[in-house]
């Protein structure tokens, strides 16, 4: 009896890690244009500068010296059944690449930030994504603001090129006239990029790459054309009981939230599935403020990620704030 | 009725209160035939039609739904493309071009008149499926798989909205979609009660009490 119930554990637990190995598994998509560098010594880096055009240019960086070209080459990616395994290079002229005219890059792995590769004759080498801008999202959420004692909950994403922050901002936010879902005013947002300052407000400021970014942007980008086309997925009618406007903000905050682990486990988030054992926020609080604990559970779970006030206004001036 | 005048806007009258295209969406999809059509004006307005949504490489639910369908095809098949038509709309719009769904249609038999498989942008799709199967719920809507065993039955031209459950017995689909049959005049409904009176009377005789409905 008791070797049964042993082997049955053995099974549930063994089964239970195939299972969350499974659901582990994230869909990274690769993207090799751009700057990517190889850390070859502390003071010696190989930088590759990927165009759209398929051409790859190939600096050497010396530590406090600017780099300089040493080949030139084109790159095809090589893909099968969709996914890309290997990039084949073709140097110009007498140009040579990893040594030689002709030479296929064998990608070991590759996430939102790094790509490791395996170079015939030449090891196995790790890239790095070399970006001069930088990127951050924010999740603010209040009380009270509303008759029903909830409140503005939306996300912004910024990025910060050359100094200047550019802001978006999706979700329902206090207009003049009452409540508002749609794209966030800059007038409005300013007041909510600040630190939390009382248990009504919840702000969670975290810094993101370039391709976490591009996701949450295109999420953002996707909900404004849906308020513009009157294309919500929720709508007022008599097969729904609950607020469309919350419910279509939960969408709006969950998709942004979810896109930031699409590639690789970056952040500790909270799962908003409203299955009781993961969602304890879904199963005890209305529609209307499901974002607030949402946002405040992930702060909660992000502190040590979390911006604080002084860092991230010194990082974003607002009055430079360029708004779309 | 050929798909000229199918796709013609106006040779079906919708309800004063339809909610038209601001419900259903005027999104142009198109038909496995390859043809671009409008969501609501070409497929919806005025018309009564059953609606699922599948995908053609899916090996759950979707061939025993389109399996449904058919048996329901046959059973109505004298309406079918006339006052009646049933739309399979694609949740994986990426991989089901309208090739990929003409071959599924034509492998599982369903090629018929007035059967449309459908594709579009998976931003369009995504609407649609929300305005037609949404229970107001994130968690449930969000996974399209929990919509692939219901039929949606639309009457535009009497403002019906009901469902079916594709794997009801084949009686409890034909009825729900008789309640969107439509309207009949007192000549039609004394026609139809006297032949259900004479099934009715074949009953007694035969077994001393009535069955079927």
């Amino acid at each position: 009896m008791k070797l049964t119930g042993m082997i049955s554990l053995l099974v549930i637990v063994l089964l239970g890690s195939t299972v969350a190995a499974l659901g582990q598994q994230k869909s990274c998509s690769f993207d090799l244009v751009g700057t990517w560098k190889a850390q070859l010594s502390p003071t010696k880096a190989i930088l590759y500068r990927f165009d759209s055009k398929g051409d790859v240019i190939v600096l050497s960086a010396p530590e406090n010296a600017e780099p300089q070209q040493i080949a030139i080459a084109k790159y095809e990616v090589i893909q099968d059944l969709g996914k890309p395994q290997s990039v084949a290079f073709t140097a110009y002229g007498k140009n040579r690449i990893f040594g030689a005219v002709r030479k296929t890059m064998k990608l070991v792995s590759y996430d939102d930030t790094a790509i490791t590769c395996a170079i015939p004759g030449g090891g196995t080498t790790r890239w790095t994504r070399v970006d001069p801008d930088r990127y951050f999202i924010v999740l603010a959420a209040r009380r009270g603001e509303f008759y029903d004692t909830s409140g503005s909950a939306f996300p912004m994403i910024i990025k910060l090129a050359g100094g200047v922050p550019t802001i978006d901002a999706f979700g329902i936010y206090l207009a003049n006239d009452g409540r508002a879902f749609g794209t966030v005013p800059p007038a409005i947002y300013k007041n909510y990029l600040r630190e939390a300052r009382n248990d009504s407000e919840t702000t969670l400021r975290l810094e993101i790459n370039s391709r976490q970014y591009e996701r949450a942007l295109k999420i953002i980008k996707e909900w404004e054309r849906r308020a513009r086309e009157d294309a919500l997925l929720y709508i007022t009618g008599k097969d729904i009981s609950d607020d469309p406007t919350s419910l279509n903000n939960i969408l709006v905050v969950k998709a942004f939230v979810e896109t930031l682990n699409q590639c690789s486990e970056d952040f500790n988030l909270y799962k908003l599935n409203y299955v009781v054992e993961d969602d304890w926020i879904t199963n005890k609080v209305t529609s209307t403020f499901v974002p607030f604990y949402y946002f405040q559970e992930l702060r909660k779970r992000n502190e040590a990620r979390h911006i604080p006030d002084q860092k991230f206004q010194e990082l974003v001036h607002l009055p430079t704030v360029a708004s779309r | 009725m050929d798909r000229r005048s199918l796709f013609s806007r106006g040779a079906f009258t919708p309800h004063p209160s339809s909610q038209g295209a601001a419900k259903f969406t005027n999104a142009v999809l198109r038909t496995h035939d390859n043809k671009a059509v409008k969501f609501y004006d070409d497929l919806i307005r005025g018309k009564q039609c059953v609606i699922n949504m599948m995908y053609a490489d899916c090996h759950g639910a979707c061939p025993l739904v389109t399996t449904v369908l058919k048996r329901t095809y046959r059973d109505l098949k004298d309406r079918m493309g006339k006052d009646l038509f049933f739309y399979s709309i694609s949740v994986k719009p990426q991989d089901d071009t309208p090739a990929a769904l003409k071959h599924y249609a034509e492998m599982r038999g369903a090629d018929l008149p007035g059967w449309y498989f459908l594709t579009g942008e998976p931003y369009d799709i995504e609407t649609i499926r929300f305005r037609l199967f949404n229970m107001g719920h994130p968690g449930i809507d969000l996974d399209f798989a929990m919509h692939s065993g219901t039929f949606r039955i639309v009457n535009d031209a009497t403002n019906y909205w009901g469902h079916a459950e594709a794997f009801a017995s084949q009686q409890n689909i034909l009825k729900r979609i008789s309640w969107a049959d439509p309207y009949k005049s007192y000549g039609e409904w004394a026609k139809i009660s006297r032949a259900r009176q004479v099934e009715i009377d074949k009953d007694v005789k035969k077994y001393g009490y009535r069955t079927g409905f």
